[in-house]
């Protein structure tokens, strides 16, 4: 029974992404202490001060929070799908007792961890919501949003705050100074700009880099501010003498991710092109490098060791890298392929599962954490009665039966017109040839 | 087969924006969005420089690499193009782009998804050539018409040049010789790296 189990589980593989990639991701998301639960790339990751704990944020449309252990292995212990689109951004609130989390659907979302439920969803964005910043006495949030504002939010009394506008483009990048009287914004129009909390107003645009800004944190003691930009520069901007005091070396690709120990000794930047630089504050030494791994590091944060760091990017897991003493046999070792990065030696059904579908649906029984519902059994089912999914109020309240006829509708018109107020992206398929394959793909491989 | 690039001379680049303008008239490109940008370095300050920044259609695409639904596809000359019918404005090119391409407008049906829009060179999309529908997804298809980039046409400098790249890199090397000294070509070796013909 056990090895006819594991013939059907080896086939779905093949079917879902293919032998290659399926297993060789498998394989690589297996070692100990990397955080493997979620259902699509990984986009935010922040680890509590005390290291315990850590924080998740996915395609998948959920935040997770993890418990961390050197001495075991790292555990899941919730997921929170409230969320109507890709998690990006998750920010613990005083260590352990609540976090923020935001995304795509432009709503920024705060939880109770000793209580294990949403407190309260500010809405007003209007559009994805990239980062977030929490103050220092855990009473002011700020979420950044590519509607090219910074919006504030009032966390001990609930309330949402001012509105800073004044940026040109999309806003990446937040954070509030250890006063909180002040917070400062990075921009894709290559600005950083700084606002005062009260008010609400525009201080002054405090530096002009021209490329945009990705991504910020601050050094230790608050008064300098570590940013990377989408040309590769990792530069230090110092508050005081209101001036560049450090330009590191840039990566070839955008910097997407930064991050600064617990002790404050040392802090590592990230790229598009998976590199990780690890830099000694005290003398700006680079100590450690690690490029082995390959797709962008999205997201970063320290362990309570200092010596971990835990990465993640186009993975449905995040990467648990001992940065010293180094374990190399704990690296990747090569590149094995996504499930949707998988192109040959498929037919054109199974090729456009994988490259349109299966980011967001597994053909297994079970959701498989997925942005969207498993298609197991799909032909013949109502629209939106899966158990264990969270189907949007659109798809609760379709009559629709999906069978050859309406997947065809589905993509052929998109699914604002078959499945209005529904969680799916709208996308097309606009060649029946294609449309024709899928749907006998999926007829062949979804009982 | 040409293998068409684009080139930004940053010691001719004057920062007018003609580019920019040129791009949104031609293809009628939503408020909110510029598919062409002018970004100047060490504004005010000794040194300064403008570059005009676009796709640069990249020999091995970053942004295909990440993109989780195959929404990108090269032409046989080499311009990077986008299925809006397939994207789903993940923004994950927009991380991936070195030049900060991809633009997504401010408010979209998905939640707050827009599809992605980005320099075409002046390409148009997978639609029928030069149709209504092209039209309106991605702008005009001048390469259809037998033209090259309205931006590049309309710089007056010439400091941006597009078309084959062994003809754009030849001209710019005789500036170079020309001029005595050239570090100008910002973008060029990270787009394409290994020479003009990639």
């Amino acid at each position: 029974m056990l090895s006819q189990t594991k013939i059907v589980i080896a086939i779905l593989l093949i079917l879902v992404g293919g032998p290659t990639s399926a297993m060789a991701a498998e394989k690589e998301s297996k070692k100990r202490f990397n955080l493997v639960g979620h259902g699509g790339p990984i986009k935010a990751l922040a680890i509590n001060e005390s290291g315990t704990m850590a924080l998740t944020g996915s395609f998948d449309y959920s935040a997770a929070l993890w418990r961390l252990d050197e001495n075991k292995s790292n555990q899941l212990i919730r997921r929170y799908t409230n969320h109507n689109g890709a998690v990006n951004a998750v920010k613990f609130i005083q260590d352990k007792k609540k976090f923020i989390s935001a995304g795509d659907d432009g709503s920024v979302y705060v939880w109770d961890l000793n209580r294990d439920k949403l407190i309260r969803k500010f809405d007003g964005h209007k559009a994805k919501i990239i980062a977030l910043a929490v103050s220092d006495n855990g009473e002011l949030a700020a979420s950044a949003s590519w509607d090219r504002t910074v919006r504030l939010w009032n966390l001990s009394e609930n309330r949402p705050g001012k509105v800073l506008s004044g940026h040109k483009g999309p806003v990446n990048a937040v954070l509030i100074s250890a006063d909180g009287n002040f917070a400062y914004s990075g921009s894709y129009d290559g600005s950083i700009i700084k606002w005062d909390v009260e008010s609400g107003k525009l201080v002054r645009t405090i530096y002009r880099h021209g490329w945009g800004i990705n991504v910020m944190e601050w050094l230790p003691g608050k008064k300098q501010i570590l940013f990377g930009s989408l040309n590769g520069d990792v530069q230090i901007f110092n508050l005081k003498t209101d001036s560049i005091s450090k330009v590191l070396i840039p990566h070839q690709r955008p910097v997407l991710a930064l991050a600064v120990s617990k002790d404050d000794k040392y802090l590592a930047s990230g790229g598009g092109d998976g590199t990780i630089r690890v830099w000694k504050v005290e003398d700006w030494s680079v100590v450690e490098e690690l490029n082995s791994y390959f797709g962008p590091v999205w997201a970063m944060d320290y362990g309570a060791d200092n010596k971990t760091i835990i990465y993640a990017g186009l993975d449905d897991f995040a990467v648990s890298w001992k940065v010293s003493p180094r374990n190399i046999s704990a690296e990747a070792q090569g590149k094995y392929p996504r499930r949707f990065q998988k192109l040959k030696n498929m037919s054109l059904g199974e090729r456009q599962f994988a490259r349109k579908c299966s980011i967001c649906h597994t053909l297994r029984k079970g959701d498989g954490n997925r942005a969207g519902p498993s298609l197991f059994g799909v032909f013949g089912r109502v629209a939106g009665t899966l158990k264990n999914y969270k189907y949007s109020k659109g798809l609760i309240e379709s009559n629709i039966v999906w069978n050859a006829d309406t997947i065809d509708q589905l993509f052929a018109i998109g699914p604002q017109h078959v499945t209005p107020g529904s969680k799916m992206p709208l996308q097309k398929i606009s060649q029946k040839v294609k449309r024709q394959a899928l749907i006998e793909f999926l007829k062949a491989n979804t009982q | 087969m040409a293998r068409m690039k684009f080139l930004c001379d940053a010691e001719r680049c004057i920062e007018c924006n003609a580019c920019v303008t040129a791009c949104k008239n031609e293809h009628e490109v939503p408020w909110g969005i510029n598919r062409r940008r002018v970004v100047t370095l060490s504004d005010g300050k000794p040194g300064e420089r403008s570059i005009s920044v676009a796709c640069m259609h990249c020999s091995d695409a970053p942004c295909m690499a990440v993109c989780p639904v195959d929404c990108f596809y090269q032409t046989s000359d080499g311009i990077v193009l986008h299925s809006k019918d397939l994207c789903i404005g993940c923004g994950y090119c927009f991380f991936a782009c070195p030049f900060g391409a991809p633009q997504y407008p401010q408010s979209g049906n998905f939640g707050s998804r827009g599809k992605m829009d980005k320099c075409t060179f002046c390409a148009g999309g997978p639609e029928e050539d030069n149709s209504a529908e092209e039209f309106q997804k991605y702008g005009r298809n001048r390469i259809a018409e037998g033209k090259l980039p309205i931006c590049a046409e309309m710089c007056a400098t010439k400091a941006l040049l597009a078309g084959d790249g062994d003809i754009v890199s030849n001209i710019y090397r005789e500036r170079v010789v020309g001029r005595g000294f050239g570090s100008g070509a910002w973008g060029w070796g990270r787009a394409y790296p290994g020479g003009a013909s990639n």
